[in-house]
């Protein structure tokens, strides 16, 4: 059974496992898969306006979805490796130790924002950025730049406490937990906020390219789960059937062929969260 | 400030920039505006024009970048060819295209700022240069 824990916890021998997998991932080409699956998704949400991995209540399925099928890649190379989850309300600085160089790296210099220690560091060879949208072959950081801080607790638990999943239009500005989760009812918050206080490739549509980024979303998933539990009586997923341009809780999300937001509701088919 | 910026800038052409921000930086030399580290003209806030709307072109050089912001319809006779999806306007830096997206009323967003929102391509546009910090954009087309 898969179990995904608080990074803050983890043992060094638990973080150099992670490490070890991602980068054997990363070292097989699976890696840059995900990369490109990301890119091409956000890029045809942009061109089509049916926002299906982001800026619309698929957020969380597809992305819970896309976060299983990595950890099974992680779990090929190491089946006791599971996805840490990034609590960023608590471990909220630069001086967090997620981001020392035993786990993920610190932030990038200043002269190119390039992650400079660390096992993701580009001078350690194993960590070529080839899925882009810039010329930057390393990986790229500048922590706490573009917003000083990150999400507080609070802020999460007045998202948790909203008692609907989504609203019609089911877009960017719709009222409800996933908007205000996803940070698209106001952005420069909450999970667009973490993107954009790592800055970087976590800025850009290939934010996969940096691992916090995998960090990240078990705990926007993790918060999901957190939200049911408040709510148990509340649709998990909305909107459920007939809504143009949406996914709705029965419909296909692409690029998968058969997974559907239903088919996501129940994660400890999966994994759980300690 | 202006003396980071300068610093910046030529550490961009020694690090991983191509030649293309070669022509940028020689202007930035004699540019003492726009200091990285200030938020408010990072987006675009402090010299937005005023009255011209969103959708007015643009040309000005940004942190020794070139920005060239047009609607669509003029760009075409810039793009050689492009057929990429332009959303009625079309950004350049350097003169590569920076695509960039409306998204009703929520605002404009760029591949390489995807997770915020902006009120005109011309933050988009400089927001996009702070981030690359030298890197040139590489337009990703799904359709192409």
């Amino acid at each position: 059974m898969t179990i995904r824990k608080n990074q803050a916890n983890l043992t060094a021998a638990e973080k150099k496992a992670f490490v070890d997998a991602v980068l054997e991932v990363k070292r097989r080409g699976v890696y840059d898969e995900f990369v490109a699956a990301h890119r091409l998704r956000f890029a045809l949400d942009m061109n089509t306006g049916v926002y299906v991995g982001h800026f619309g209540p698929s957020f969380l399925p597809w992305h819970r979805k896309f976060l299983i099928d990595f950890e099974k890649e992680l779990q090929k190379v190491n089946w006791s490796v599971s996805i840490p989850y990034w609590d960023w309300t608590a471990d909220n600085t630069v001086a967090s130790s997620i981001w020392a160089p035993d786990f993920l790296g610190g932030t990038g210099r200043a002269l190119d924002d390039q992650v400079m220690d660390g096992p993701f560091a580009y001078s350690a060879g194993n960590w070529p950025i080839n899925i882009q949208v810039d010329s930057r072959p390393f990986l790229a950081r500048n922590l706490a730049y573009r917003v000083p801080s990150l999400p507080t607790r609070a802020e999460v638990d007045a998202a948790l406490a909203i008692p609907t999943y989504d609203s019609a239009p089911f877009r960017d500005g719709s009222a409800g937990f996933r908007a205000r989760l996803e940070g698209a009812d106001g952005y420069l918050s909450m999970h667009n906020r973490v993107h954009s206080w790592v800055w970087g490739q976590m800025e850009s549509s290939v934010s996969p390219n940096d691992p916090v980024f995998w960090l990240h979303h078990a705990f926007v998933d993790k918060l999901w789960v957190d939200w049911h539990k408040l709510h148990p009586t509340s649709a998990e997923y909305l909107p459920a059937g007939a809504t143009a341009d949406v996914i709705d809780l029965n419909e296909t999300m692409p690029p998968w062929t058969s997974t559907t937001p239903q088919n996501m509701l129940d994660h400890t088919q999966f994994y759980t969260y300690a | 400030m202006s003396r980071l910026t300068r610093r910046q800038a030529v550490g961009a052409v020694t690090g991983a920039a191509a030649g293309l921000a070669l022509a940028g930086v020689a202007t930035a030399s004699a540019d003492d505006t726009t200091p990285a580290k200030n938020p408010a003209k990072n987006k675009g806030e402090a010299a937005k024009p005023k009255g011209a709307g969103e959708l007015a072109p643009f040309d000005e050089v940004f942190q020794g970048r070139r920005i060239q912001g047009m609607p669509a319809d003029d760009a075409a006779a810039h793009a050689h060819g492009h057929g990429g999806h332009t959303n009625g306007y079309r950004v350049l830096i350097d003169g590569r295209e920076l695509q960039v997206m409306k998204h009703g009323k929520s605002g404009w967003s760029s591949p390489i700022n995807h997770y915020v929102r902006f009120e005109t391509p011309l933050d988009a546009a400089r927001t996009a240069v702070t981030s690359l910090k030298g890197a040139v954009v590489v337009p990703f087309d799904p359709t192409a």
